[in-house]
Parts: structure tokens; sequence; C-alpha cells
């Protein structure tokens, strides 16, 4: 790449580093693949032996049951309601190694499709822990139930014509002899077929983010958002305190406060990079329980408003600006703080975004500082919550967990897509010092 | 004329200069007040707490001087977490510390879709500590997890991975071996401000690309592969996350490192001054890094 005559030696070379290069990039997205696939597989294929490298498709199954019959009782109605509530949870319940993720009643006077009654796999076994308070189904228990657990349906009118040619499995059989001996269906089920249903992969994610916010009471209508939200404010409160706090500071060294003053006072900042944090954690911990501040999300923004590399990032920045403009402002009057917000703030926007970056990612990934103060879940960051999610209840499946890891991984990645130009810029501002 | 402008602003500034200092220290407060509570107050409570017995948090007890040191190095978990620590530390960095340099190396010599590349490789970043420990955790579960699944496929045993008491260190350092990050970008700007004429004059003397890279490109980046390495020496005997959230320091403490030794005494058996004594132990290691660091910084810019 460096001259013109391509030796035989650095083709070799070329060729080589297309292949590493092309092998590592592989294995390096591989684990974020094998995060994705295990977050869209069902119950079944999460706990498979070996696991197959990719989620099979979910399926639908659809029920067409035919009400011509009885269409002029007088509680029809109900009667259809009653159907489709047996129908949805007698399946669910029979054929759950089937790994079916939706069912779909169709309603049919003849071949007009009157209503549809479906729900999701994972919203019916909800259904069957908030209501019930019980996984066991019997003909009874759903009679009795039927009218709150028909809030857990999804229910849509057609009133259009349908041709159902084609429209069976193989399972037809099975499925309405099981349906007419166990639930007495009133209507008379027609025919019955699989079909794929994409939407359905989204079950993981959507039970996952709406059960994360059983930890505590107070999350509930956020589900995992809540903790998002925490953290999301402890990154946005950091980033403002870094760019108020440090920006000042790095400012009065570079043209307010020089000499050997000003040296000791950096050295004095600079020194702060050799105090591990574990290393003050117990009297951290002390000072925060003195403050009352434990259990707060102070807790968490506070002891990042000390940062000595910010400091000293923008003091060389601001180094590389020319006197002259602080002198002008000072000769027409304007105080020092003025000088600064109007007329160096404005100059320094790229010192700025890369600090706003350096502080979020450090901060939005902080684990073990929030374990440590935050025991209140509805204050818990993200990064609590998914130890907590995964570490011990049995409640969420491998793969509803996983499907919260890939949640967690969306915000960082689309800040990385934004700011990458701003990144790689940062790397030759920090002087290439990682 | 001139000069009796520059004069009169002389004399502005002369008046003024007493405001600026003030004003100068006005603005350094916040940064100065927060460092001294949040940084210099706690380590130097830190070492006050290693002299103290500390039944509960909030009362020191009696003054036993060294003695929270003394028993440390009795404490047979003491010295373990240390072992283990300089291992982990070992097995990352013979694992991952030459992983971005050859990277950033073979990306220097691609030059399609470049900037593509460079960003895939900045994909680790964007994963958060917990989520990659529980990933990674995911695939070496010993029942149906990916790795073993690949060994079975490939002919081998499977392996308990992070439950071997054996297996464990290695099994934590393994991800480094996928490289990738900002260090691979930091290694890359390196290679590429090695100036032309080095190459150029490297062709004249009839290198080849090996040879290049050899006396070359590798010389050229020496000081930025140094200070890396520091840094990730600095990390390594630091690291808390993984090893907590994977093994819990477990199995029979093969994992447990000497933050997790900190966390423990302080959070768990509740002994404050032995906490704090482990605490100091890491602080003295990142001081004498930091004094490698500064004297390799020194010794590059002359």
């Amino acid at each position: 790449m460096h001259s013109k005559i391509k030796s035989s030696s650095e083709r070799v070379l070329r060729i080589a580093a297309v292949f590493y290069t092309a092998i590592v990039l592989v294995l390096l997205l591989f684990p974020f693949f094998w995060l994705v696939s295990s977050a869209l597989k069902d119950n079944i294929q999460i706990y498979e032996k070996p696991p197959n490298l990719l989620p099979s498709v979910p399926v639908r199954q659809e029920v067409y049951v035919d009400y011509s019959m009885i269409s002029d009782a007088e509680n029809i109605d109900d009667i259809i309601m009653q159907d489709a509530v047996k129908i949805i949870w007698g399946i669910n319940y029979q054929f759950r190694t089937d790994n079916i993720q939706k069912i779909k009643v169709n309603i049919l006077d003849d071949n007009t499709l009157l209503y549809s009654f479906s729900a999701s796999n994972y919203k019916i076994w909800d259904a069957a822990r908030e209501i019930m308070k019980t996984i066991s189904y019997s003909p009874e228990m759903i009679a009795n139930h039927y009218i709150a657990i028909s809030d857990w349906m999804n229910i849509k009118e057609y009133n259009k014509e349908i041709d159902l040619k084609g429209r069976s499995g193989d399972d037809t059989a099975i499925i309405k002899d099981y349906l007419d001996e166990t639930y007495h269906i009133a209507g008379e089920v027609i025919t019955t077929q699989k079909v794929k249903d994409y939407s359905q992969y989204a079950n993981n994610f959507i039970s996952a983010w709406v059960n994360a916010g059983e930890f505590d009471t107070s999350v509930n209508k956020l589900g995992f958002g809540r903790f998002i939200v925490n953290s999301i404010f402890v990154s946005f409160m950091v980033i403002l305190a870094q760019l108020s706090i440090s920006s000042l500071a790095g400012y009065s060294l570079s043209k307010l406060v020089t000499g050997k003053l000003g040296k000791l006072i950096l050295l004095f900042f600079l020194a702060t990079m050799m105090i591990p944090f574990i290393a003050t954690l117990l009297p951290m911990y002390i000072i925060f329980n003195d403050f009352g501040l434990l259990n707060t999300l102070w807790a968490l923004i506070l002891p990042s408003t000390s940062w000595g590399f910010a400091i000293y990032l923008f003091k060389g920045f601001f180094d590389k600006l020319p006197n002259d403009l602080r002198d002008a402002a000072r000769i027409d009057g304007a105080s020092e703080i003025n000088t600064f917000v109007r007329i160096m703030v404005p100059l320094s926007k790229p010192v700025f975004g890369v600090i706003s970056l350096w502080s979020f990612l450090a901060v939005w990934n902080e684990f073990m500082w929030a374990n440590i103060t935050i025991q209140k879940p509805a204050l818990w960051t993200y990064t609590v919550a998914l130890y907590k999610i995964q570490q011990g209840s049995g409640s969420f499946a491998p793969n509803e967990s996983m499907a919260l890891n890939v949640i967690a991984i969306v915000p960082t990645l689309f800040i990385m897509l934004i700011f990458q130009k701003s990144i790689q810029k940062g790397i030759a501002l920090t002087g290439i010092k990682g | 004329l001139k000069k009796k402008i520059l004069f009169s602003i002389n004399q502005v500034f002369k008046r003024q200069r007493q405001g600026i200092l003030i004003t100068g220290l006005f603005f350094l407060l916040p940064a100065v007040a927060a460092t001294i509570l949040f940084k210099y107050y706690p380590m130097v409570k830190t070492l006050w707490m290693s002299f103290f017995e500390y039944k509960t948090i909030f009362n020191p007890g009696a003054f036993v001087g060294l003695k929270n040191y003394i028993d440390m190095f009795q404490v047979s978990l003491f010295l373990k977490s240390w072992g283990n620590t300089l291992i982990l530390g070992i097995f990352f960095i013979l694992l991952g510390f030459w992983v971005p340099i050859l990277q950033a190396l073979l990306l220097s010599y691609i030059r399609k879709f470049q900037g593509f590349i460079r960003v895939l490789y900045l994909l680790p970043m964007v994963v958060p500590g917990v989520v990659a420990a529980y990933l990674w955790k995911w695939m070496f579960n010993p029942g149906n997890g990916l790795f073993n699944t690949l060994l079975i496929k490939f002919g081998g045993k499977p392996l308990l991975w992070l439950n071997d008491p054996d297996l464990v260190k290695f099994s934590l350092a393994l991800p480094v071996l996928l490289g990738g990050g900002i260090a691979v970008l930091i290694y890359l700007a390196a290679i590429e401000g090695v100036p032309a004429q080095l190459y150029e004059a490297g062709d004249l003397d009839g290198m080849n690309a090996w040879m290049k890279i050899r006396y070359i490109t590798l010389p050229s980046i020496k000081s930025i592969i140094k200070i890396q390495f520091i840094l990730m020496v600095i990390t390594v005997f630091q690291i808390f996350d993984a090893p907590f959230i994977m093994t819990g320091g477990g199995p029979v403490n093969e994992s447990k490192t000497v933050s997790m030794l900190v966390y423990d005494y302080g959070f768990q058996r509740l002994q404050y001054g032995k906490s704090s004594t482990a605490a100091m132990g890491i602080f003295v290691v990142l001081v004498l890094m930091t004094i490698v660091q500064i004297a390799t910084q020194k010794e590059e810019n002359e």
C-alpha cells in the first residue's frame, strides 16, 4: 500500500489480510447472531439439545367455526365468546408441545367471516397466572372465568365472504375431535390450519418487557422501560454535570489560573486517575449513606461529577483556542462567564461531543456501584435489572432474558452508529490514549 | 498611539489580573470539591479504615495498626484471590493483547470497505458488560450451550467451562480472543500515522512487506503498544463485573478476584478493616503501574 510497485510478499499479505479479517469479523459477529437467535426461539426450542442455529418460524393455529345452525339463538354473542375462550385455551393447553405461538378463532356464518378472536401464547399463560391463579385447564373453570379471560383476546370484526378451500391441516381431525369431546363447542368446527406468522417473533420481547415490571408494583406500567428510563436519566445528568463542571475547570486551567498554581491543580485532578473505584467503595457507601442518598439516583450521578481526564481533555482543547478571543471579549467588558459561554463553548463543540460520548458509555454500562446502592426495584438501572432478572428468579426463560439483552444493546448501538465518526475523531482528540 | 493603546490595555489587564484569578478559582471550585469528596477523601478513608478493627461500618473499633495487613497474608483466600487475578490477567494478555494489534495491522492492508469494517470492529463496544457476561455464560452453558454443541459435533468431549475449577479462568478470558473494540481503531490510527517516507526508504533498501512490518510499522507504534499494555494491566487488576456475574467467584473461589474480595469482605462478611486492606493492595498496584506509564511516556517523548 505504500509503494506503487507491488512485491509478491505484499500481495500475499494483502490476501492474508482479507482472509483473516473476514474470519475474525464472522467470529466477532457470531455472538450477536447467537444472542438474537436465542431471543427469537420459543419456549421449547430454547431448551433443545443440541440447539438449532436458527429459530423456527412461529406458527399460528387458525380454527374456523361455523354458527349458521344456531344463528337465531338468543344469547349467541355469549355462546360465541365462550366457545372462543374454550378453543384458544384448550388448544394452547392440549397441544402445548406443538409450539403454537398464536391461536386465532374465526367465527363464520356459512361463508361469511364475522369475527376473529385471537391471543398470543404468552398472553394466554399470563392470563392463566393472573386470572385463574392456576395453569390447569378445565372446561368448567373456563366457563366461570370466560368474561375476564376474554379481555386477553384480540377481537376483530370482518363481515366478509371467505373461501375455505385449501384451508386445512394434517391435524384438523385431531383438533376437531378434541374440541368437540372435551369442550363441547356449540358451533361446528369446520376446519383448522397452521400458518406461518412472523409477527409472533416479537412475543419474547413483549412478554419479557412487560414481565420485568413485576419486580415492583410501581414499575408495572412501564415494564422494562422503567429501568431504561432510570439509566437515561442518570446518563443525562452525568453528561450535564461533566459538561458544566469539567469544562469550567478545564477552561479555568487553560485561560484563567495558569502558571505554577495551574499546573499544581491540574496534577491534583490528574492524580485521581490512580485511584481505582473499587478502592473507594466502602467510604463512598458510607458517604452516600450519611447524605441519605442510598436508594436514590443521585448516588449514581454524583460520583461521576469528578473525572480528572475530562478536565485534562477540556484544558488541552481550550489551550488551542487563541487568547486574543478572550482578550477581545475582556476589552468589550464581557464577564469571564460570558466569554466562556458565548465565545469559547460554541468553538468547542467537538470536545464537548467526545466527552459526552465517553461519559455516556461509562455511565450507561455501570453496574457494580448501582447494584450496591440501589435496592428499590423502581430505581434500578437497566444493568441492575438485567442482573436481578437473570441471576435469580425462574420466571424468565433464557429466551426471554436474551430478548431483554437484545433490547439493552439497541440504545448503544444507535448511539454508536450515529456518532461513529465522532468516536473515530475522539481517538485523535484524546491523543490516542484509549 | 499604538503604544499608548497597548499600555492602557496592559493597565486594564493588571487591574483585572487579580479578579481573573479569583474568577478562575471560582470556576474550579465545583470540580475541586467533587474531586476531594468523591476521590481523595474516600481514598484516605480507606487507608484509615485499614488500620482499624471495624466491627460495624460506622464504628471503627480498636486501632490495630498493621494487623489487618499481616492477617491478610495468612488468609488463604486473600493469597488465592491475588493469584487468581494474576493468572486471569496473564490469560487476558496472552489471549487478547496481541489481537487488536494484528487486526489493525491487517486492516491497514485492506482498502475496500475499510470504513465499514471499522464500524464492525467497534460493535463489541455497544454491548454492555452485563449483557456480554450473560451472553457468554449462555454460550458456555454445559447443558445445551453453543460451545459444547460445537465440541460434540467435532468429536470432542463436552466441558464444564465456567463450572470447572481448572478451566474457569481460561473461560473467563476466552472472549478477548475475538478482539475488536476501540483498541483496533487506536492502533489503526497509529499505523496510519507512520510517515510514508519510512516505507519508501524501506523500498529503497529492498525490504519486503514482512520486513516493513517488522522493522518500520511495529517500531513506529511501539509507544502506543506499551501504553495499551499498561492500560490493559490496570484494567485487569480491577476486574469485577465479569467474574461477579458469570461465576460469582466460583467454583471453589477459583475465579475470585481481588476486587471481588474487597466487595465480599465489605458487603457480605462485613469486615470493613479487611476489605479496606485488600482495596489498598489494588491502589498500590495502580500507583505502580501509573508510575511505569509516566516513565514510559517520558522515555518515548525524549
